[in-house]
């Protein structure tokens, strides 16, 4: 059994001459075995959001930190002793009163940071984050309400209460955790990461993973298949394996853009320069509408007879937590492609309902592959300027692909406006017929439009669930919809058109609502 | 008026909603066919015993 170390509370003011170097790490990093990376980028995202003052308590009566400790004081040998410090960062005018009286949306971030020392040693031998929970980055700004960053999609998001100095507090934002490489590794602490951002099923722990595989330390990784099971038995998600390693960048770029642009949640396993799988959570992206590459070089996909520009070719950049370097980095898409040491080999999505019956770049192809195929003989269904563009335009589409629910489609529908004030009314809407609970819809867009508007011309709706058949593809196919145009299969399987009153482009579709956007 | 600005009249579509004579839709060619099967290949072709996410400390 091990001791608890006190832990004097207190509360630290930022102000000069207060270095977050020396009065927090210094203080409170007790391991030399451990590098402080993590806790110098928690810190560090706390000063980029202009942090007041920093609370510090103890965390050791929380149930989950005590079976954290157990664990670890296991497997070092039993008798340690250890300290689970709580730092919850403010940003607030009110920093040095009372707890009471600081506003409840000054709360930046919570950390629980655990110390541990064997009972042979007089050093620490583990220092780590058990837990961090930090809003997505805003600009701070006079008002009290943050912007958000420029043109930086979080799609998902988990809400978590914690208690600070007895008073309750909500932090929303993804949930961040660190391997202390002995009970735990990355995989766990991915796991962790994504599952307990989700909160579909019950609070994720090292030691609740470890029991579930009926595993125990040490650990050289967790296998795919134990990464798939504890995903598959959380509840409400299923893991979907994407093999990269025999995949174009492009390709598994835009597998994992659309994971994330569908809301939902995703681990990437890349090899490293140590020839070590690393895993990492991704939830969110960043998206330069400027970039040069896509259109100049350009950046198609698809087979030669049936080219398209994939809307993952304007995603500069990933929103990770990476275990060992802490939260909220923005990984570039390029950082994959150039380092032959650092390649992408597995993406893992958290898929709500299911494994559907294909990966977004598949789906995203088999659309270009309809396009191409079915405009030629289209070309008299309807005189609208936009869908005639569309027609002879060729080969410069931009098709973007989220997996979603019919609930959200729906409402998509319902709230889409055109560019001219057209709406859809509800009879057009019910002519989409009875689709299945999820499916896939690509976006049809052309550049000028998804760069400079971010609207669409248009969706096509594949099957989410049915077995994908390459010589006949409209066995999957749902409906399509253009400007002014309808094509929906009916009950017999055969494709009718109907004219539709939203006759040019619309918004594109966003999972979240995002404010600031260039 | 200012073309960002949407203008208030629907435009009509004669005939809205009601259905007309089914669309002949091709199918796949060879080499398409062939680029999906590559694409399906290539993408399940992982081994699930395969070990990721070791420990690994990072040290700056």
């Amino acid at each position: 059994m091990w001791s608890d170390l006190p832990t004097i509370e207190k509360c630290l003011d930022c102000r000069p001459p207060f270095s977050f170097y020396f009065d927090l790490i210094g203080a409170y990093w007790k391991s030399d075995a451990a590098s402080p990376a993590s806790l110098h980028r928690l810190c560090t995202l706390a000063r980029k959001q202009w942090v007041t003052h920093v609370l510090v308590e103890s965390a050791v009566q929380r149930a989950d930190v005590r079976e954290e400790i157990d664990a670890l004081d296991q497997w070092r040998g039993g008798g340690g002793s250890a300290e689970a410090v709580a730092l919850s960062f403010f940003a607030s005018e009110r920093a040095a009163g009372e707890i009471a009286d600081v506003e409840e949306t000054s709360i930046i971030g919570h950390v629980v940071l655990i110390n541990y020392r064997a009972a042979t040693d007089s050093r620490f031998s583990d220092s780590y984050i058990y837990e961090g929970l930090f809003r997505a980055p805003s600009l701070p700004n006079s008002a009290s309400t943050p912007q958000s960053l420029l043109n930086n999609f979080v799609c998902c998001e988990g809400r978590f209460d914690r208690k600070i100095k007895g008073r309750d507090f909500v932090v929303r934002g993804v949930y961040y955790c660190q391997q202390n490489g002995q009970t735990h590794v990355c995989a766990h602490a991915s796991l962790r990461m994504t599952l307990n951002t989700l909160g579909t099923g019950a609070f994720v722990t090292n030691a609740s993973i470890n029991s579930l595989l009926a595993i125990k330390p040490p650990f050289s990784g967790l296998s795919i298949s134990q990464i798939q099971t504890a995903i598959n038995a959380y509840g409400g998600v299923t893991a979907c394996v994407a093999d990269c390693t025999n995949l174009s960048a492009a390709t598994y770029l835009s597998i994992l853009s659309s994971i994330v642009e569908s809301g939902h949640i995703a681990l990437l396993i890349f090899s490293t320069a140590q020839n070590i799988q690393h895993v990492v959570a991704v939830f969110g992206h960043t998206r330069n509408s400027d970039e040069w590459h896509p259109q100049a070089v350009p950046a198609y996909a698809g087979p030669q007879s049936a080219r398209y520009y994939p809307g993952s070719a304007w995603i500069d950049h990933f929103l990770i937590h990476d275990d060992n370097f802490g939260p909220y980095y923005s990984l570039s898409s390029r950082a994959l492609e150039v380092d032959p040491q650092v390649k992408a080999q597995f993406i893992i999505a958290l898929h709500p309902d299911g494994v559907p019956n294909m990966v977004a770049s598949y789906a995203e192809t088999i659309a270009a592959i309809m396009l191409t195929n079915w405009f030629p003989s289209l070309g008299s269904l309807s005189s609208n300027r936009w869908y005639q563009y569309m027609i002879k335009n060729k080969s410069s589409y931009v098709l973007r692909t989220i997996l979603i629910a019919r609930s959200t489609y729906t409402e998509h529908l319902r709230n889409m406006k055109d560019h001219d004030g057209n709406a859809n009314d509800p009879s057009e809407i019910a002519n989409f017929g009875a689709l299945p609970e999820r499916f896939w819809m690509i976006e049809i867009s052309v550049p000028y439009l998804f760069t400079g508007n971010r609207t669409k011309l248009g969706e096509l709706l594949l099957d989410a669930q049915q077995a994908v058949n390459p010589a006949d593809l409209n066995g999957i196919f749902l409906a399509m919809r253009l400007p002014g145009l309808l094509l929906v299969k009916d009950a017999a399987g055969d494709v009718q058109h109907r004219d539709l009153g939203v006759c040019a482009h619309v918004p594109m579709f966003q999972c979240r609502v995002h404010d600031q956007v260039w | 008026m200012n073309k960002n600005e949407p203008s208030d009249t629907r435009r009509e579509v004669p005939g809205a909603g009601t259905p007309r004579k089914p669309v002949e839709l091709p199918r796949p060619t060879q080499d398409q066919q062939n680029y999906l099967e590559e694409m399906k290949r290539a993408v399940e072709r992982y081994d699930p015993a395969e070990i990721v996410g070791g420990p690994r400390i990072a040290r700056s």
